[in-house]
């Protein structure tokens, strides 16, 4: 996939994805996100994108300018792709690869997902008073008023981070890539 | 005492199923599927700037959108060009989801898929596309005019020029006593089955082979388009054809973007996936037909004997060409009719214009070319004052000059020679069965009246029966069963019928016992077809020499069972049997048992092919060199060119000149398609082709707007004829032979429909006396030509 979006956060939200914990608050469906002290962030989420759903886990991990390689992988699918921000963090792009049941939904659908994903972090993470994940990420995503459907791919920046997520397909899906 | 089942009118053998709701249609399959739903182009000429999904995240239940940048390997490429032909110079195909731009509305753009139907619609509402709307070129004049392009690199939005001649038409014209000029031209208008097209796929992870259902025309030629964009090894896809609701020419094109979409995704998805067209995807997305303009000049005699003819025509493609230039090239061919010329040349441009894209419809270029030529005749008979029948007499081509060869390529690619028929003999049948003499004075008490009647005529040559070929297998089971299988496909044709008729001659058993499948590519993976009026020609002598090939066999175990000679031996009742002597037979079911050498055997029956229940000669094996075990066959029908079925049709119809209406008050048709398997299904295509032809007469036509809108894109705004639009025809049936077979028939599919147009124009015209020159007429149209004369 490769697909380039506009993001408008002010500089704090920038600032507060170096963070894991605010990121942990304001990522939808974020279990966790750990800082292991090489300069990674290990995320653990629920991921949902259309009627791909699941656990995902991956590790973000901060490049050179701002970017940032975000892979991993989990019963929504494997994902191993770049985000990078635009000089003036007016835009960000995301590049790479995305398998297993999640490269099934087609890339409008991806980027879809990404772009809604990113666009919830920085607002999540620019205002802690907003509504969060909490504990049920799935109730957080219907607080946001996006019941049932929901994240995804995808990923955000920084300085800092990122993330994507997947999940399993419906117990009927029983699938396969 | 034999019983012969070819030309009896048996009853259609699926019509019991059909008639009880018991048939099995695309749509009846795969209730737990994944439903496809597509995102189609509401602009006649667009470039896509983007396209944003994001939207339809929200929808619960959505699985995936997919476009052309999804789309892998060859699945990306342009669907394939069906039939490539050297002066088809610019053939362009469109992409299984639009890439970058769209031609026409209706071009499919994105698939949505989604758990069910509802969800898939849903979430192709929220789908945003960005279009940058382009000129659209609209109707073969602005094709002409070529301002605007549908293709920027397609000069004059020509796809293809050609020129056939048959001697030196110009000459003879300038030679000529009398030269006429005319302006002809007809409309479009779409096959309209009561079932769309539909496509369910499945694939087996465990088998690795893909199970596709699709309501098609040609399923051998589907399987072998979807193994070659999916890349995947022939004999991995089963394509079969279910009950068809009707396909009349629309369903021959293959593969469809959906035909190679859905597959695509079943496997990926590891899901079912299935999608149904509905009303208004048929009227934007299958295919349409008919609209040509043609300018005519003819020289002819004082007698009306004409000397030489050129015709020039332009032919609306739509916005691509997968069918190439087949449909020009049979409008150029099959103009010349039942008539002889030495001196006739034909050139077609085919345009291309940003509206659906172009394939035949049932009749296939023979209705504007029919038109062309009958309206030709009635001019010249005007110009000289002789009667309609009597000019066209004096042209027919007459039975003792038989083959008739014009010189010409025919859609096959092989010589456009006809191989036999009576013309002169149907006309005659014709005016009897109409009451020609007795007109005149019929019209002249109805005017008398007030009433205005008038009467036409139009007559046609049918190619049918193209190749390149078509097979079938014969299997008579133990159980006495005699299953066959050919793989063309049926669309509610009565095949299963008329070929059991074949076979059960063939073989000498019941029509009963006989069970046809067709286009199911598991029982028979070599075929090509179900169009162009050709199954019975091709698929029944298939048929009758795979039965033949059988019988032989038969005769030849049961010879040796009975101590008989096999010239001795007939077979009855499925019952082969020693002639004079009918109780020193043998069952066809034990001679399929015997001719299964066993070592094991499963019914008491069967013992007798077990390999101590008979004393066989111990230097023979059991399945000698040159053998096969089982009482089958296959054998294939391949012609080397197309057999000519020919018709005339008459019409006697009231104009109201107060409303415009017309009333058919008579319909009188005369047939020859050769000797009838089933005059009762003959005459059934017939009825059904005759209110197609009605339908395109008085009513059909695709109201496309400039900018490319179709504007009568449902059952509401475009015209279908029901009962009371309809006549019951009266049907006389010649019976000539073809040489070129062996059952010596010819086709009957598109017959019924193919004269309608001229013949009704030429009975108005007669009763009005408003020059009909264009076809369709509305009551509008008719009503306004006769207000403008008075």
């Amino acid at each position: 996939m490769r697909v380039t979006f506009p993001v408008a956060a002010p500089p704090a939200a920038w600032a507060a994805l170096a963070d894991p914990d605010r990121v942990a608050d304001a990522l939808p469906g974020c279990r966790s996100a750990t800082a292991d002290g090489d300069g990674t962030l290990a995320v653990v989420a629920d991921v949902a994108v259309a009627s791909v759903r699941g656990l995902w886990s991956g590790r973000v991990t901060r490049l050179d300018g701002d970017a940032v390689r975000i892979t991993g992988a989990g019963a929504p699918g494997t994902v191993d792709v770049t985000v990078r921000a635009d000089t003036g963090r007016t835009a960000l792009t995301v590049e790479g690869e995305v398998g297993g049941p999640l490269g099934t939904v087609g890339g409008s659908v991806l980027a879809a997902a990404a772009r809604r994903l990113a666009e919830d972090l920085l607002a999540g993470v620019a205002d802690p008073a907003s509504p969060g994940p909490g504990p049920d990420p799935g109730a957080a995503v219907r607080r946001r008023g996006r019941a049932g459907a929901a994240v995804a791919v995808a990923a955000t920046v920084v300085g800092a981070v990122a993330v994507a997520g997947w999940r399993r397909r419906r117990g009927a899906a029983g699938g396969r890539p | 005492m034999t019983t012969q089942w070819f030309g009896e009118r048996v009853e259609r053998r699926e019509d019991e199923r059909l008639v009880r709701g018991a048939g099995r249609f695309l749509d009846d399959a795969g209730h737990d599927a994944l439903a496809a739903a597509f995102v189609r182009s509401p602009y006649a000429h667009a470039r896509i700037a983007g396209i944003d999904a994001g939207a339809a995240l929200d929808v619960d239940g959505l699985v995936g959108v997919y476009t052309w940048e999804d789309l892998p390997g060859r699945l990306a490429d342009p669907l394939p060009l069906l039939i490539p032909h050297p002066d088809l110079s610019h053939p362009r195909t469109q992409y299984a989801l639009a890439r970058g731009e769209v031609n026409h509305v209706g071009e499919a753009v994105a698939m949505v898929v989604a758990v069910d139907r509802y969800v898939a619609e849903d979430a192709a509402d929220r789908i945003a596309v960005d279009y940058e709307p382009l000129p659209a070129v609209v109707g073969l004049d602005a094709a002409r005019a070529a301002d605007r392009l549908v293709h920027e690199d397609v000069p004059g939005n020509v796809a293809a020029v050609t020129t056939q001649e048959l001697g030196d038409a110009a000459a003879a014209i300038g030679a000529a006593p009398h030269v006429l000029e005319l302006d002809l031209a007809m409309e479009r208008s779409l096959s309209s089955p009561l079932e769309g097209r539909g496509v369910h796929a499945r694939w087996d992870e465990e088998d690795g082979r893909l199970r596709l259902r699709t309501s098609t025309q040609t399923s051998t030629g589907v399987r072998a388009a979807v193994a070659n964009i999916l890349g995947l090894p022939d004999v991995a896809v089963d394509v079969i054809t279910p009950d068809v609701g009707g396909g009349f020419g629309t369903k021959v094109l293959h593969p469809y973007p959906e035909e190679v979409l859905v597959p695509w995704a079943a496997r990926m998805l590891g899901r079912e996936v299935k999608w149904v067209e509905d009303r208004y995807e048929h009227f934007v997305s299958a295919t349409h037909e008919r609209g040509q303009q043609h300018h005519v000049r003819v020289g002819f005699d004082g007698d009306g004997t004409i000397l030489g003819l050129e015709v020039d025509f332009w032919h609306d493609t739509g916005a691509y060409t997968p069918y190439g230039i087949v449909l020009p090239i049979i409008t150029a061919t099959q103009l010349p009719g039942p008539y002889r010329h030495r001196h006739y040349r034909v050139t077609f441009t085919s345009l291309y214009t940003n509206t659906v894209t172009v394939t035949p419809y049932r009749g296939a270029g023979r209705p504007q070319g029919c038109f062309v030529m009958e309206r030709t005749m009635d001019r010249i008979a005007e110009t000289l004052g002789l009667g309609r029948d009597e000019v066209r007499a004096r042209n027919l081509i007459g039975p003792d000059e038989f083959p008739y060869d014009f010189g010409m390529v025919f859609q096959d690619g092989r010589p456009l020679i006809y191989d036999s028929g009576d013309y002169p003999g149907l006309l005659n049948r014709l005016r009897d069965l109409v009451g020609w003499d007795g007109f005149v004075a019929e019209r002249d008490a109805a005017a008398a009246a007030g009433r205005r009647l008038g009467i036409g005529l139009a007559c046609y040559v049918e190619g049918t029966g193209v190749g390149p070929y078509e097979g079938a297998h014969v299997h008579v089971e133990t159980n006495g069963r005699v299953m066959v299988a050919t793989g063309l496909t049926s669309q509610g044709q009565g095949h299963e019928t008329v070929f059991a008729q074949i076979v059960a001659d063939e073989l000498g058993v019941d029509v009963g016992d006989v069970y046809v499948t067709t286009g199911d590519t598991r029982r028979f993976p070599y075929a090509v077809g179900t169009y162009a009026s050709r199954a019975a020609v091709m698929s029944g002598n298939a048929v009758a020499l795979a039965s033949r090939a059988v019988r032989a066999k038969a005769v030849r175990i049961a010879a040796e069972a009975l101590e008989a000679a096999a010239d001795d031996l007939d077979i009855a009742g499925g019952v082969v049997h020693v002639r004079g002597t009918p109780s020193r037979g043998i069952p066809l079911s034990q001679v399929a048992v015997l001719s299964n050498p066993l070592r094991y055997s499963f019914s008491t029956e069967a013992q007798a092919a077990t390999q101590f229940a008979s004393a066989p000669d111990p230097d023979v094996a059991p399945v000698p060199d040159g053998d096969e075990p089982g009482l089958e066959a296959r054998d294939y029908y391949s012609p080397v060119r197309s057999t000519f079925a020919a018709g005339m049709h008459a019409a006697v119809v009231e104009v109201d000149p107060e409303l415009g209406t017309v009333a058919i008050l008579r319909y009188a048709v005369v047939h020859d398609c050769g000797p009838l398997i089933n005059p009762m299904i003959v005459e059934g295509q017939i009825h059904g082709g005759v209110a197609q032809g009605v339908a395109g007469a008085l009513l059909e036509r695709m109201a496309y707007d400039a900018a490319g809108n179709l504007a009568n894109a449902n059952f509401m705004d475009f015209l279908m004829p029901y009962l009371s639009e309809v006549p019951t025809p009266e049907i006389a049936h010649s019976e000539t032979p073809s040489p070129l077979n062996p059952l010596g028939i010819k086709g009957a599919g598109e017959a019924g429909v193919i004269p309608v147009s001229a013949c009704l124009a030429a009975a108005i015209e007669d009763a009005v006396g408003v020059r009909m020159d264009r076809m369709p007429i509305s009551p509008p149209e008719l009503w306004a030509a006769l207000e403008a004369r008075r």
